[in-house]
């Protein structure tokens, strides 16, 4: 792991902060306990000195300078540990007994002034007060006040100096913990950047937040890598979709170059347009998806009958799916309901397609069921068939462009045409289901309910109004007739 | 008939040129949109075939300006952008048919006389005829020599368009808009199947056909010549 790593590691940060703020505390705290001690010590020293000014008190009113003298020398002589110092001076400052030998100029508390040959770190506390003529001095020394502090201020420094090793110790090892995991992620997502889509995280058992986080990157790389395969796949079939027709159609040109009888010509060239408009058609289908998937334009929403629509398209493909050899059934129009709001031209070539879809993978012999309902929870269009139908694994896949099962791949379509579906629905906020017929495919398109205020379409207006002997033309060739005999 | 085509594509507006010239029609050529729009406001042509994305001013834009100046000259736009909506968008700038690239000819000539023939005056017919055959929209019936002929909603509708446009070709996409309002071409023969049970309903019982197929273009309906 690099230092550089290690110091910019979030745990190592939260373990330096900590110690700021712990060494700020104890600090403030080691402040005021030193000064209480002190205080309390030097409290204590006070005491003592005024014990000893009572008992020279006591001296000179029992027998004046004589006895203070005799009492001052008999203290000085047992109190051998050095600790106390007595004084009798005159006013003059003249020396009469005791072990003070500098007279001091203050009267009261005070430090007494240093001796000679005394050292600053044992200083003496001293009280100065005027017995009769004398001037009396009693003080003791201060230098186990600065030892005991010294000894706690010690102690502070070194219990600090502990819990700070600890705790960078502390830090260190957590960040050292996350500054391996962040570094596997890093690793990962460099090699799944570099194309080993299968690189995934670890996820450990201890299920920290990095567990949680990476657990999430390896759902959104799964998801990546299936985008990713299904676009592959895509592009495969787009270029075998594409240049299978430009192929053709190129051989049939190069052919009819060399042809010599002209009809034999004219006839590949025709086929070559075929191929031409093929692959024309797909692109335009790929545009249209593209399209609709990336818009959010409604302003050719309208509220219209989506029953009136299949009945339509059932009217318009029953005899097409009997030329196929197959049956059509469709359940009769519910009087109301059933409306939709959407683009009606969307929409109507989201159900062709799935007719269509139907009608080719079903087989001969098939029947096709084509029905509408409608609730509260909105309009339901089911188109049905009695063909093989698509495995439970695969129908997720068929919405995607030019994807067919391998078992279709030699039947003619683009394979675009669930993936329009899909387009359309998604516009619409509608669900798609592939289902099981037993047997067959049952495709299930789900309209949301209408959104409040949706206006009535102008077709259904027009078509419950329209006079008798009126043209049945879709309603915009109709306008644009009338427009065009206007003019 | 002078036809203007606006068309930036040198190649295909040769070959448009070309074929509209050999039907007998008189063509010029420009290749921006403002040189289209000084054009129709100077020279009043008779039918503007325009394409979308033109250098200058873009083909939505001359159209606008023509319609706010008045003009009506018949207007066929042409584009590679082939969705619902560039199409909706173009019928209400004012273009009167829309075709998307790549097209056959034939389907383009179609619309171009289809556009050039429509018939003036503002009454709606009632009755069509052709031959002896007779198609009510009153009454949404149809006679043949006399016979009544039951014909399904879509066949009524398809014989309509047919007999409105009666003696022109009409191709499979503009039935497929016309008829079945399908902006799109679908994979099964949705025209073919409804056209064939016309004709077997129509002419099949009687002497004379009277729908006719023309290779690679269309359809159309007139008397025997």
């Amino acid at each position: 792991m690099r230092p550089a790593s290690l110091f910019s590691g979030v745990a190592f940060r939260s373990a330096l902060l900590f110690l700021l703020v712990f060494a700020v505390v104890l600090t403030v705290a080691g402040i005021a306990i030193l000064r209480t001690t002190e205080g309390s010590m030097t409290d204590q020293l006070r005491s003592s000195i005024t014990e000893d000014f009572d008992l020279l008190r006591d001296a000179n009113v029992t027998g004046g300078e004589t006895e203070l003298v005799k009492f001052i020398k008999a203290a000085v002589a047992t109190r051998s540990d050095k600790q106390s110092e007595f004084g009798l001076f005159k006013l003059s400052g003249r020396r009469i007994a005791g072990n003070v030998t500098v007279a001091p100029t203050f009267r009261g508390w005070g430090l007494l002034p240093l001796e000679p040959g005394q050292t600053a770190d044992n200083r003496f506390l001293g009280y100065v007060e005027m017995l009769d003529d004398n001037m009396v001095v009693a003080g003791r020394s201060q230098r186990f006040v600065e030892t005991e502090s010294g000894v706690i201020l010690n102690s502070l420094i070194l219990s600090g100096l502990v819990i700070c090793l600890a705790a960078l110790g502390i830090g260190y090892f957590l960040n050292r913990g996350v500054s391996q995991k962040l570094a596997v992620i890093d690793r990962t997502l460099a090699e799944v950047s570099h194309g080993n889509s299968e690189a995934r995280l670890p996820v450990g058992r201890s299920n920290d937040q990095i567990d949680h986080v990476s657990r999430q990157i390896n759902a959104h790389l799964d998801r990546l890598s299936e985008l990713l395969a299904n676009m592959r796949n895509t592009i495969v079939a787009i270029a075998h979709d594409l240049k299978s027709p430009l192929h053709r159609a190129y051989m049939l040109l190069q052919e009819a170059a060399d042809e010599s009888a002209p009809l034999a010509a004219s006839s590949k060239l025709t086929r070559a347009t075929g191929e031409l408009e093929t692959l024309g058609g797909v692109l335009d289908t790929v545009l249209r998806i593209s399209r609709i998937g990336t818009s959010n334009d409604s302003s050719t929403f309208t509220r219209f009958s989506a029953a009136v629509l299949v009945q339509d398209l059932a009217q318009t493909f029953e005899p097409v799916i009997e030329a196929a050899g197959q049956t059509l059934r469709w359940a009769a129009v519910p009087e109301s309901g059933a409306d939709v709001f959407g683009d009606r031209k969307m929409v109507q070539q989201m159900l062709v397609n799935l007719i269509e879809n139907a009608s080719r993978y079903a087989g001969a012999g098939a029947v096709i069921e084509l029905s509408i309902r409608a609730d509260e929870g909105g309009t339901i269009v089911t188109v049905a068939d009695s063909g093989p139908g698509i495995p439970a694994d695969k129908r997720e896949e068929v919405f995607e462009p030019f994807r067919r099962l391998s078992e279709s791949r030699g039947t003619p379509g683009s394979g675009l045409g669930l993936a329009l579906v899909k387009a359309v629905a998604t516009r619409h906020h509608a669900r798609v289901t592939l289902g099981d017929n037993h047997p067959g495919l049952r495709v299930t398109v789900y309209f949301p309910p209408l959104p409040a205020g949706a206006s009535l379409g102008a077709e259904r207006a027009a078509a419950s109004s329209r006079p008798p002997g009126e043209s049945t033309l879709p309603q915009p060739l109709r306008e644009a007739a009338t427009n065009f005999t206007a003019k | 008939m002078k036809i203007l085509v606006a068309e930036d594509d040198t190649q295909s507006a040769e070959f448009l040129r070309k074929g509209l010239v050999q039907e007998g029609h008189s063509v010029e050529c420009v290749f921006d949109g403002r040189d289209a729009l000084s054009y129709c406001l100077y020279n009043a042509p008779d039918m503007v075939i325009l394409d979308r994305m033109l250098p200058g001013m873009d083909g939505l834009t001359v159209l606008k300006t023509l319609r706010a100046a008045g003009r009506k000259v018949p207007v066929l736009f042409l584009t590679s952008m082939g969705d619902v909506d560039d199409r909706v968008e173009g019928l209400l700038a004012g273009g009167d048919d829309y075709l998307v690239k790549p097209y056959h000819f034939s389907e383009l000539l179609a619309r171009v006389t289809s556009l050039a023939r429509r018939p003036a005056g503002n009454e709606q017919p009632t009755r069509l005829v052709v031959h002896d055959l007779e198609l009510d929209l009153l009454s949404h019936t149809a006679r043949r020599a006399g016979t009544v002929i039951d014909l399904q909603a879509k066949e009524f509708t398809l014989l309509e368009v047919l007999m409105r446009n009666t003696g022109r070709i009409i191709t499979k996409t503009m039935l497929l808009e016309q008829v079945w309002d399908f902006n799109f071409d679908p994979k099964t023969t949705v025209v073919e199947t409804h056209m064939s049970r016309l004709r077997a309903k129509v002419d099949k019982p009687f002497e004379v056909p009277l729908i006719h197929t023309t290779r690679n273009s269309g359809y159309s309906i007139h008397a025997p010549r």
